[in-house]
């Protein structure tokens, strides 16, 4: 389960997403996910197609922590080309590494006061392991466009600042039972202004 | 029920069964012992070998696992498989299949496809195998690949989610297995069964049995017994082991199998061992018997042997020694042969001397008798009976004992007198003496030798005896021509002897005559009277008084058509002997009552007179009949009888003479001065006629005497009451004295001679007789 706090900063991103100018009069998309039980599903990463420009790209760097031996947060959506933080807030080391193409790296054993970077310049999810501690999972989903938020812990995705004639939906989970983890829905927002999309999801976590 | 003609096998049989009884249950008794000793043996050996194979197996699984998650954690292969770096992935899995020795190691990637090199070249099946493994992480196991099974584990490769699997897996090949069982102490064949998706249950060996062969016919693995058990032929025990199965659903089971005939192989010495002593036993068993049996039944067959013999007349010992029942049997059998050859010593001596004497009896010389006539010399076997004359008035004289003193001197003496001799009394009074002389002046030399010793004065206790005794004697050949004995013959010529007063005599076979023609002659004679062989003759008699025939006399005569005319002497007194004079007598009467019945229808009234035997007169019987059968005639009939016929029996004779009077009969006596002629007797005799003998009357004429003799019986009849017949009667000179002495009748050829009836007839109607005169006044029928 996603701690609150995890939640809480996924909630700040995506208001932070929201207030970015140049979108005025765009409409706001909220979106639901649920398992094939009905159940809500967090963790989801919801994108609609959109043009990536520098404007969007944070200030600030993002940040992947590694607290209490795990990721945090789980899923962490970056769009491309920005930097991510790994701070270790452990009293432990870590070495953190993924083989995702285009996106491989390696930080070799650091400890709390060093600071690691890397920044992603390929769309696509990189799964990050901790070479030393198996059990540490987490999934940075690297985006091509403005308009990406992740479910919160209701399942629910908000993205705002829309532009009309938005018609096709994508939804990511790391463990989606589908090609590249990958749901597709066309739908309209006139009609539905909050979509739902079921998502079958593989029992590993 | 078997039966045994010898004791010695009976005992051989039953004593060799009953310790091959005992033989078997002791085989049988270690035989189960063994086999349950030796199947719990195999049974705790077989659960050892399940235990350490599945301690090995796990050893393996878990040595596989390891090298497999050491492998797939390594980051450096970890990135290989990430980044699909194929050469990586291959040297690092050659590396350690080298390392462990597995036969196959490879990489299967979240899409299915196979990284590293097979080294056998095996096909791999990978679709089956990546359908098997994407449902989970980790898997361990027996793995079908390309029908072959191994046992193979996988190992999830993270990166950190999952990009693939490590596959470890080494053949399990039958050597294989067969290794893993040379663990065990005891070898162990060790089988692999699998299930196939269809269900059925595939054994490694093709030409191995179905798994339900050991399972008892079941055939889901969770119900498998665990335990050890025997294979329904009982020829091996076996155990069924589940084994890990790489795929769910598709369970493996490990059979390990011993045969029982190998748990038994170290025992077979011992059983050949108990084999080999229980022949030995039951050799040395059956000879035992047999020689101990031949120590008991040899003295048995003994003992039966002199029973048998002992039964024949032998005389018989048996000696055994010891002191056991069948030495006392053999001694009490002795002693009973002895008592018995005693007995029988006694009852022979007994049977062969006289009792009073002491002396050999008849049985005795007659068996001297045989033995001499069974040698070559047996016609010079010669015997001699020495009769002591009036020996009742001896012995009442001086009595028995001294009498059987007398017989034994007399016995010395006659040994003494003929050596050689055998000497034994034959009868109260006489003495046998058996002796061999060589012709018949020999013989009566020893007769007289034996007359001699026997005629001489003895001297009985204090008194001096004279004896007389008469010599008859015999040779061998009398004896065989007269049917006796030639002891019988010696007494016979005793007898002979005394006849004649000689003192001594040989046997005379002429006056002996024939005792069997004797007897075939009265059965002639019976068969003569039917068939007219024999006949009645009739002699008149004259009537002085009426000058006529008014009576005759009945004679029997008898012409058999092979022996001739035998005469009334020779056969009336073997009749009267034999008995047959009875129904001879009866004949004649019948005879005499028909012919007389003839008679009177020829017109003549004839007297019969028939001649009865002085027996009957005496003879109730007959004087019945003779009065029941004249009670229904008329015709007289007149019985003549002689003196003799009262005289041994006066008072049952005159009663019957008495009677047949009464009836009317009359009554003659016959032969009157032939024999012993009694006064006495004539007067008490209620005769009516007396006829004088012909010897009287013969030569009347000529012999003075007789004159006077037949004059006074005339007178003497007459004064008596009886009229006088003189018989004999042959001239007329006669005829004239005897009228002039006044007889009353005359019978005799000068009258008429005895003719047959028919003869007679015609001699009556000749002489033209009347017939109507009495015979005599005590005629009572007309």
């Amino acid at each position: 389960m996603i701690s609150i706090r995890r939640l809480l900063r996924f909630a700040l991103l995506a208001l932070g997403l929201a207030a970015c100018p140049g979108l005025a009069g765009a409409a706001e998309l909220r979106v639901s996910v649920t398992n094939s039980a009905g159940e809500p599903v967090p963790n989801a990463v919801v994108s609609l197609p959109g043009e990536l420009t520098a404007d969007f790209i944070p200030a600030e760097p993002l940040e992947m922590a590694q607290v209490d031996v795990q990721f945090d947060p789980f899923v962490l959506v970056v769009p491309r080309g920005a930097e991510v933080l790994f701070p270790n807030r452990d009293r432990v080391r870590h070495h953190v590494y993924s083989f995702a193409r285009g996106n491989q790296f390696e930080l070799e054993l650091y400890g709390r006061e060093q600071e690691r970077s890397v920044a992603f310049s390929a769309a696509g999810a990189v799964p990050l392991g901790c070479n030393i501690h198996d059990q540490m999972i987490a999934f940075i989903r690297v985006v091509d466009t403005p308009f990406a938020v992740r479910t919160d812990g209701d399942g629910v995705a908000v993205l705002t600042g829309v532009p009309t004639g938005m018609t096709t939906l994508t939804v990511w989970h790391p463990y989606g039972n589908a090609e590249n983890n990958l749901v597709t829905l066309d739908f309209d927002p006139a009609v539905d202004p909050a979509p739902q999309v079921t998502l079958d999801i593989l029992g590993q976590h | 029920m078997l039966t045994f003609r010898s004791l010695r096998t009976k005992l051989a049989v039953i004593y060799a069964g009953l310790f091959s009884l005992v033989l078997l249950s002791v085989g049988a008794a270690a035989l189960f012992t063994v086999q349950n000793s030796a199947t719990g043996m195999v049974r705790g050996e077989m659960s050892a070998t399940a235990a350490v194979f599945n301690r090995i197996w796990d050893m393996h699984a878990e040595q596989m696992g390891d090298a497999a998650d050491i492998l797939s954690r390594d980051f450096g292969f970890r990135a290989a498989v990430a980044t699909r770096d194929d050469p990586t992935i291959d040297s690092a899995l050659e590396n350690l299949r080298q390392r462990f020795g597995f036969d196959l190691a490879f990489v299967m990637t979240e899409n299915g496809s196979i990284v590293g090199v097979e080294p056998s070249g095996l096909e791999m099946r990978d679709g089956a195998l990546f359908e098997i493994l994407s449902s989970r992480d980790s898997a361990g196991g027996v793995l079908l690949i390309a029908g072959a099974p191994h046992h193979a584990v996988a190992r999830p490769v993270r990166a950190p989610t999952r990009v693939g699997w490590v596959v470890f897996a080494y053949r399990l090949s039958e050597t294989g297995l067969s290794d893993l069982t040379e663990l065990s102490s005891i070898p162990l064949d060790a089988r692999l069964y699998w299930r196939e998706s269809d269900g059925d249950w595939t054994a490694q060996q093709p030409d191995a049995p179905g798994l339900t062969h050991y399972t008892g016919g079941e055939t889901d693995i969770a119900n498998f017994d665990r335990g050890v058990r025997f294979t329904p032929d009982r020829t091996a025990l076996a155990s069924v082991l589940p084994i890990d199965a790489f795929t769910e659903g598709l369970p493996v089971a490990l059979v390990l199998e011993y045969p029982v005939a190998l748990a038994m192989a170290p025992f077979r010495g011992m059983f050949v061992s108990i084999a080999a002593a229980g022949l030995a036993g039951l050799l040395i068993l059956i000879v035992g018997t047999w020689v101990l049996a031949r120590g008991l039944t040899n003295p048995i067959q003994a003992l039966e042997r002199a029973a048998r013999r002992l039964a024949d007349g032998e005389a018989m010992r048996v000696d055994l020694a010891g002191r056991d029942e069948i030495a006392r049997l053999a001694s009490s059998f002795n002693t009973m042969g002895e008592t018995i050859a005693a007995r029988e010593q006694r009852i022979t001596h007994l049977a062969l001397h006289d009792a009073d004497t002491g002396i050999p009896n008849l049985q005795a010389l007659e068996q001297a008798v045989d033995a001499a006539l069974a040698s070559d010399d047996w016609a010079s076997t010669h015997a001699a009976s020495v009769g002591i004359d009036r020996f009742h008035q001896i012995r009442g004289a001086i009595g028995y004992a001294l009498c059987a003193h007398m017989f034994v001197d007399l016995e010395r003496r006659i040994v003494a007198a003929v050596p050689g001799a055998k000497v034994g009394r034959v009868a109260t009074d006489a003495l046998g003496v058996v002796f061999a002389a060589a012709d018949a002046d020999a013989a009566a030399a020893s007769a007289a030798a034996i007359s001699d010793a026997a005629n001489q004065p003895l001297t009985l206790g204090d008194d001096q005896v004279d004896i007389h005794a008469t010599i008859g004697y015999a040779k061998a050949e009398d004896a065989s021509l007269s049917g006796l004995t030639v002891i019988e013959c010696a007494s016979v010529a005793v007898d002979q002897a005394r006849t004649v007063d000689h003192k001594t005599a040989a046997f005379d076979r002429e006056a002996y005559g024939d005792p069997t023609r004797m007897l075939s002659l009265m059965s002639r004679m019976i068969n003569g009277l039917g068939s007219g062989d024999l006949f009645l003759a009739y002699q008149p008699k004259f009537d002085f008084r009426s000058q006529s025939i008014r009576s005759a006399e009945a004679l029997l005569r008898w012409q058999d058509p092979e022996r001739g005319f035998i005469g009334p002497d020779e056969f009336i007194p073997l009749a009267e002997e034999t008995g047959h004079i009875l129904p001879l007598t009866e004949w004649v009467l019948d005879r005499a009552i028909a012919d007389q019945v003839r008679m009177r229808a020829a017109g003549h009234e004839i007297q019969v007179a028939i001649n009865i035997s002085g027996r009957l007169v005496s003879d109730n019987r007959f004087i019945r009949h003779a009065l029941d059968r004249l009670s229904r005639h008329t015709g007289r009939i007149c019985f003549e009888i002689t003196e003799t016929a009262v005289i041994n029996n006066p008072e049952a004779a005159l009663e019957n003479i008495h009677a047949l009077r009464d009836a009317g009969i009359s009554v003659s006596i016959d032969d009157y001065g032939a024999g012993l002629s009694s006064l006495s007797y004539l007067r008490s005799i209620p005769a009516e006629e007396l006829k004088i003998d012909k010897a009287f009357v013969l030569e009347l004429g000529t012999v003075q005497s007789d004159r006077l003799l037949v004059k006074s019986t005339i007178d003497l009849a007459h004064s008596l009451g009886m009229k006088v017949t003189a018989e004999g009667v042959e001239d007329a000179e006669s005829i004239a004295i005897l009228a002039s002495m006044g007889a009353d009748y005359a019978q005799g050829y000068h009258i008429g001679r005895p003719m047959p009836l028919a003869g007679f007839l015609d001699y009556m109607q000749e002489r033209g007789s009347e017939s109507d005169t009495d015979c005599d006044d005590a005629r009572a029928a007309g």
